[in-house]
Order: C-alpha cells, then structure tokens, then sequence
C-alpha cells in the first residue's frame, strides 16, 4: 500500500516535472517577466527623490532634490490602469520652482506635461523621450518608470547569484528584447538582462545593451522597502537605485527618503493635473 | 524509514528556501510612518531663500547716433559692467496660500543715461535741412548709482478649481516660447535687456490674476490697474528725436483688463482665446512744431510757407482692443503645429489719424518638437503682420506734398511709419528657437533663437540673431556667453553677453 502511493506521489512528481520542462525559456522568462509586472503596487506613495550625479572621476557634479507623489488609478484594470506621479523640484537653487507631471499607461504612450519656472508655462511633452537623459542623470526616462510589457520580448537565460547588500540572491535571469526595431530605437536600447529575486521579484541588478547589443549600463538596486497597499498585499518598494554607465564611466545614485505609503501619504487625488504645477500640493 | 528521510529532506528544503526569504526581507527598509515620527515631515508653513549673485559684462557695437554726434567718437561700448545680486524669498502656508517675491540689485558700472533733450527734430528732412544738432549723448552725464527692481512679488491663494495671484508678476500666454509670439499680449517686452535668459525680455506688471479650472479648462481673469508699458532704447528713442514720453495716469479709468478661456479638447488639441482691453505697448507720437510762415517765391509767384522753429514729439499710449488665439495641435506624439495670433484694434481702424498706429492683425504658425527634454528641441515658425487700412507714407522730397500739407504738417512720414512697424501693407516673419544639449549631464547647452522681417518684395530685411551658450558647472556656477546680431527698424547693433552666475 505505502509502495503504491509512493508509486503515485512519483508519478504526480514526474507528471509536474515534465509540465515544467516543457515550458520553453521564451515562455518562462515571459511568465516571469509578467509576474514582475504585475507585481502589487501601492495606490499613493509620497517621497523625497535625491539624484547624485558622478562624474567620471568619482566627483559629485549635480545634486538634485525633488519631491514626489504618486497616484495608481484603476490598479486591477489592465486597460485603464494608470500611473500618475506629480514632482516639485526643490534643489538646486536655479531648477527649485519646476515641476513634472507624468502619466504612465500599460496600453498606450505616457503623457507628460513640464512646468519650467523660466518660461512661465506649463508646456505638454510628447514624443519619443525614453531614451533621453533623466534630468540630465544617468537614469533615461524610460528606465524611470515600469516598462511597457507588451513593447517586449523575454527569454528565461537561467539562475544567478546576485550579491544585495552583502548576501547573495538566487535570482532568475530573464532578457528582454525590444519588439521591434521602433521600440528599441525609442528606448535606445537592444537587450536587457533583468536579475530577478524568486521570491520578493525585486529586480537586484539591471544590465543594459545598446542598439549594437554592446553593454553601456548597469544598475543595482541598493534599498527597498515593504508595506501594505490597500488591498492588504504586501508591495516591495524600490528606495535606492545606482545606475552605471560604462561607456562614461559616470554614476548616479537615486535615494527615496521620507517614504510614505497609501493614507499616511496624505495625498488628494485631485492633484495630479497641470493646475498643480504651479501651486503647492505637498 | 525511507518516507522520514523523504520528509526531513523536505523540510529542510522549505526550510532554507524560508531563511533565504526572510533574509531579503530583513533587508528591507523601515517605512517611517507619522506615528513613529510623532509628527509630519512636511511643514504646514515654509519659508525659503534662494538667488544668484551675478558677474556681467556686455560690449556692444551700435551705429546709432555716432555720425555727427560730438560726443561719441566709438561705436562700440560696455554698456553692461558690473554684478547683480538676486534674492527670492518664497513662502507656503499650508496649501493655501504662497508668497513670492524676487528683487533684484544691480550695480552697472557703465552708467545709464537719463537725462535727454527735451526738444528735438523728429523728421529727417528737417534735421537735415534745418536743424544740425544731434542728441547728447554725453558720457559724463551718466547715473552710475546701484539699482534695485522687484521682478516680481506676489500672493497666491488656493483652493481646488479657483487660483487667484495679486501682485507684481509675470503672466505668459500662448503656446509657444523662447521668442516673441504674437498671442502674449499681457505683459510687456523690454527691448533693452542685456542678458542671455529669456526670462529677462519680460516685464512683471502689477495685477490681480482670477483662475478657475473646470475639466481641464481654465478661464483667467486679469486686471492690471498700473499700465506697464514696453520697455524702448531710451538713447534711440531720444536720438530719433523724440522729446518725452508720458504714460497713462494713474486712475482707474486707465487700468487694463484682460480675460482668456484656454484648456486642452481631447488628447491632441489644446487652444486659448484671449481678450485685451487695455494700453498699446508701443506708443504713438503726438507733434508739435512751432514756427512762423515765410514768404517764398516760386516762378513769380509768392507762397506762404510755415517753417518749423523747433519740434516737439510726445510719445504716448492709446488704447487698444487685442483679441489673441493659440493653437496646439499634436502630431503623431512627434511634433506639435502651434499658432500664435493677435489682432491688435487700435484707436485709428479706418487709418485716417496720421500718428497714431494702424489696426493690425499678426499671426505665427508653425511646428514644433513637442519634447522639451529632449537633447535638440526645435521649433519654427512663420508669420505675417498685416496692417488693416494701409496708409501710404507721405514723400518728404515732394514739394507738392510738402506745399499741400503745410498747415498741419501731415503726418505720417516713412520715419514714424518705420518706427511703427507699419511701412509696408504687410511684413513677413520667420521665428525660430533651437537648442542642442551636450555632455554628461546636460552641461552645455546651446540654443539659436531668431527672427527675421521682410516687406512684401522680400527686399528689406531686418533680423535678430542670438546664438546662445551656456555651462554648467559643479556647485551652482553657470557661466552663459551670447552674441546678438541685429537690425531692426533702424538699430544696427552687436552685443556679446557674458554672465557668470553662482546661484544658491
């Protein structure tokens, strides 16, 4: 009787372990890659952003401060969910009064509008701006945000260690590679090699490859934070990135502080318009 | 004894996996919360100061009044040496209300000239024929004392869907930036700014600003009870011959009004209507020509002819009613097709007073890259200016038109219609503003913005041509170098601008 459920315990193994032999690397490294987007979010996040550009000697050139909240509308819509993030610069002094306004969609571009002290307005921003600089960091626009999945091929390339604060993490190794040769020519980018944590699905280390699949920049993350999001899920939260670029050999550090969540957030819903460009939310 | 192997194996297995959880959960950050900080991060009441202490120097090469002036021997100058000292205090209380303020201390070594003519000869075939004088522009008489201008300082109040700013500030209309769009009627341009930042070719006017938004509409209602009119080049004013400016007094019958529904229909298309009721920018002449008649004796025949002493011009300002359009059309998230257009009804529609300026209509049009972050931003536009009941000017060297015109000296001459900018039925323009970022950073940037005028046979031609540099360096120093190329309604001028900022 115990050989016969053994039998059958074996064979329900050996029936899974084939299922997931089957799953071809394109296949897992996309269901990975979809686990990761899908990953909870919080509905309201307040914080302060700290950009630290290095130079290529290691100087820091620019300090940067700005202040941040962002909205998550319809988050278990995949068809109207919608980012939305609202930024008061506050450091240095000659950029302190500007302001971003960003709409990040998962179907559709992003819509941003820019209000720049100097010219007095508030001025609608379009067009292929992924690959542009981050306020001048080392971050592109694109990198800031959640990638469009569906602008995106995966590939599972297999597990690896990466080393987070001093330990090492089993992680999946999953590339992506532009859909085609628009988006990659939006993201400049022609391949990346995500380091994915197996359980949190915090990506611990980031490569990126260019249009000629050279490798120019490599992130890590250095801090995160937990919480509870209003659905009572557990949200991993990106505090500290340092991106790399090889090819300048410049750095920048990217640090959250003062990190609210949901109603400690304090934030009105209403704000993310161009009204509040010019006028103080926070 | 095989199944507690298989089962301690499995547990241990669960059992490492959760030690590798937990460790990178143990990683995590606390999240500070208000609890445990006992109190909010974020202040319900702030104060800042920042600013900027600024080196300047500008050297310029202007042919204004150098043949036969007396006093000056050079044609080039630096008319900007010297530092300004910036401050900008602001204040939030709550997020309901805001103060700023920004003053502006500057010490300018070159002097200023203040203390012109009070008399002059307006029109060229009196100065050449009669009068020989050309205005003073003695160096001696220059104000060297340090000045100091509020830029702005104002109040704001908030609340959800209503914004209202009362105060001396800034208002901008319009889609388009970085040149002169015709729709940004609210607030003056100064003609005389000798500095590389765009923002210092506006004037801040003293004014109560109303704002409702509705469904990404928004309807302003400005009223501005001290008329701030277009800062001119006070020494090619006078040297022109004009003899005074007066403004507007100040009453409330002389206040301006304006009002503008603009907002964004759909994704892609965003307007603005605006209206004006208020002070042309520009002013018209007022003349006055004391004289006594002569006799003069053509082929036997005698005629009086009224000969000029002296002459008086008065600039002043009249009324206007100016309409404003803008247009922002999105094309394919790639570029945007801006208009910019006004219609500037003065008090003369039917173009029958001689020196006060004829209605106009202006429009821009163009494309423009929609991205302002972008690494090289470009936008281009063209345009024209139509004058409504064209007049012709009258030919000084025509001794019928002379003779026929005696006793009130009709008036406009091609002088005062080119000081207008109303020589010809229309005038042609092409604007642009263009800015490349480079090095890590966006550390440098160069930028080219100009603007070039053409009558209708595409034969005269005036431009100004500001190619522009600008450094960032560590620590808040920027360091800006700008070399403006122009030639506009008579003034032939080069200027090379260099400012180097620390700003804190």
């Amino acid at each position: 009787m115990r050989f016969l459920k053994l039998s059958i315990a074996a064979v329900f193994v050996c029936a899974f372990s084939l299922t997931a032999f089957t799953e071809s690397a394109v296949e897992m490294g996309t269901r990975l890659a979809k686990q990761n987007d899908d990953r909870p979010v919080f509905e309201k996040v307040k914080a302060r952003i700290n950009i630290i550009i290095y130079n290529s000697s290691g100087e820091v050139r620019f300090k940067k401060s700005l202040i941040m909240a962002a909205y998550t509308e319809h988050m278990n819509s995949p068809t109207q969910y919608c980012e939305k993030y609202i930024t008061y610069f506050l450091a240095p002094a000659d950029d302190q009064g500007n302001a971003y306004l960003s709409y990040h969609y998962k179907n559709r571009l992003d819509v941003k509008w820019a209000y720049l002290k100097g010219i007095r307005r508030a001025k609608k921003v379009t067009g292929a701006d992924q690959k542009l600089s981050f306020f001048g960091s080392d971050f592109t626009n694109g990198e800031m945000g959640k990638p469009n999945f569906t602008e995106w091929k995966y590939k599972y390339l297999g597990d690896d260690k990466v080393t987070f604060r001093g330990s090492p993490f089993d992680c999946y190794m999953i590339e992506s590679t532009p859909r085609d040769k628009t988006v990659m020519n939006e993201y400049g980018c022609g391949r990346r090699v995500s380091y994915v944590e197996k359980k949190t699905l915090l990506t611990l280390r980031l490569d990126y490859y260019d249009e000629n699949l050279t490798k120019v920049k490599e992130m890590r993350l250095v801090s995160f934070t937990t919480g509870e999001n209003i659905y009572h899920q557990k949200v991993y939260y990106e505090t500290g990135l340092d991106m790399r670029n090889l090819k300048t050999g410049t750095k920048t550090e990217l640090r959250f502080t003062d990190v609210k969540f949901e109603s400690e957030a304090h934030i009105r819903t209403d704000i993310f318009t161009e009204q509040y460009l010019t006028q103080k939310w926070w | 004894m095989r199944s507690t192997s298989i089962a301690v194996f499995a547990a241990l297995m669960l059992c490492f996996t959760g030690v590798a959880y937990s460790q990178i959960d143990k990683l995590a950050e606390k999240p500070e919360t208000t609890k445990q900080k006992g109190k909010t991060t974020d202040k319900d009441i702030t104060f800042s100061l920042h600013g900027f202490v600024q080196a300047n120097f500008v050297a310029s090469r202007n042919d204004i009044g150098v043949s036969g002036n007396p006093w000056r021997d050079s044609r080039y100058e630096f008319p900007r040496v010297g530092g300004t000292l910036r401050l900008e205090l602001e204040g939030n209380a709550y997020d309901i209300a805001h103060f700023f303020a920004a003053v502006e201390m500057e010490y300018n070594a070159a002097g200023e000239k203040k203390n012109f003519l009070k008399f002059y000869n307006p029109f060229d075939f009196i100065q050449y024929t009669y009068l020989t004088r050309n205005a003073d522009f003695d160096r001696s008489e220059l104000t060297k004392n340090p000045s100091i201008n509020v830029r702005e300082a104002y109040v704001d109040l908030y609340s959800r869907h209503v914004t209202f700013r009362a105060g001396q500030q800034i208002i901008a209309w319009g889609e388009i930036e970085g040149i002169e769009a015709p729709s940004d009627i609210v607030i003056p341009w100064d003609y005389t700014t000798m500095s590389n930042y765009f923002e210092y070719s506006r004037i801040g006017v003293t004014a109560a600003n109303l704002s409702f938004y509705f469904a990404k509409q928004q309807i302003q209602f400005i009223w501005i009870p001290i008329f701030q009119p277009t800062k001119l080049p006070l020494e090619s004013v006078y040297h022109r011959g004009v003899t005074s400016i007066s403004r507007p007094e100040f009453e409330a019958r002389n206040s301006e009004y304006a009002a503008r529904l603009s907002g964004v229909i759909g994704d892609n298309f965003r307007y603005g209507l605006g209206f004006k009721y208020g002070y042309d920018q520009t002013p018209d002449s007022r003349v006055l020509l004391p004289g006594s008649y002569q006799t003069f004796t053509f082929s036997g025949i005698s005629l009086p002819v009224y000969m000029p002493a002296i002459a008086f011009t008065e600039l002043y300002y009249n009324r206007v009613y100016e309409p404003a359009l803008d247009l922002g059309i999105g094309v394919k998230d790639v570029f945007a097709w801006k208009v910019s257009a006004n219609a500037t009804f003065t008090e003369d529609f039917w173009g029958k007073r001689d020196l006060i300026k004829n209605p106009t209509v202006t429009y821009l049009t163009g494309p423009e890259s929609t991205n302002m972050f972008a690494k090289f931003y470009v936008g281009i536009y063209i345009g024209q200016q139509w004058v409504i009941n064209y007049t012709k000017p009258a030919n000084n060297q025509d001794p019928i038109q002379l003779v026929s015109r005696l006793d009130t000296f009709k008036l406009p001459n091609k002088d005062i219609l080119k000081g207008y900018g109303q020589l010809y039925p229309y005038t042609w323009m092409l604007s642009s503003n263009i800015q490349r970022s480079f090095l890590p950073g966006d550390a440098l940037d160069f930028q080219v913005r100009f603007a070039l005028y053409t009558d209708p046979k595409l034969k005269k031609w005036d431009y100004v041509v500001y190619p522009y540099l600008m450094y960032k360096f560590t620590g808040g120093v920027s360091s800006a170098l700008g070399l403006i190329i122009a030639k506009r309604r008579g003034d032939d001028r080069w200027m090379i601008i260099s400012e180097t900022r620390y700003s804190f």
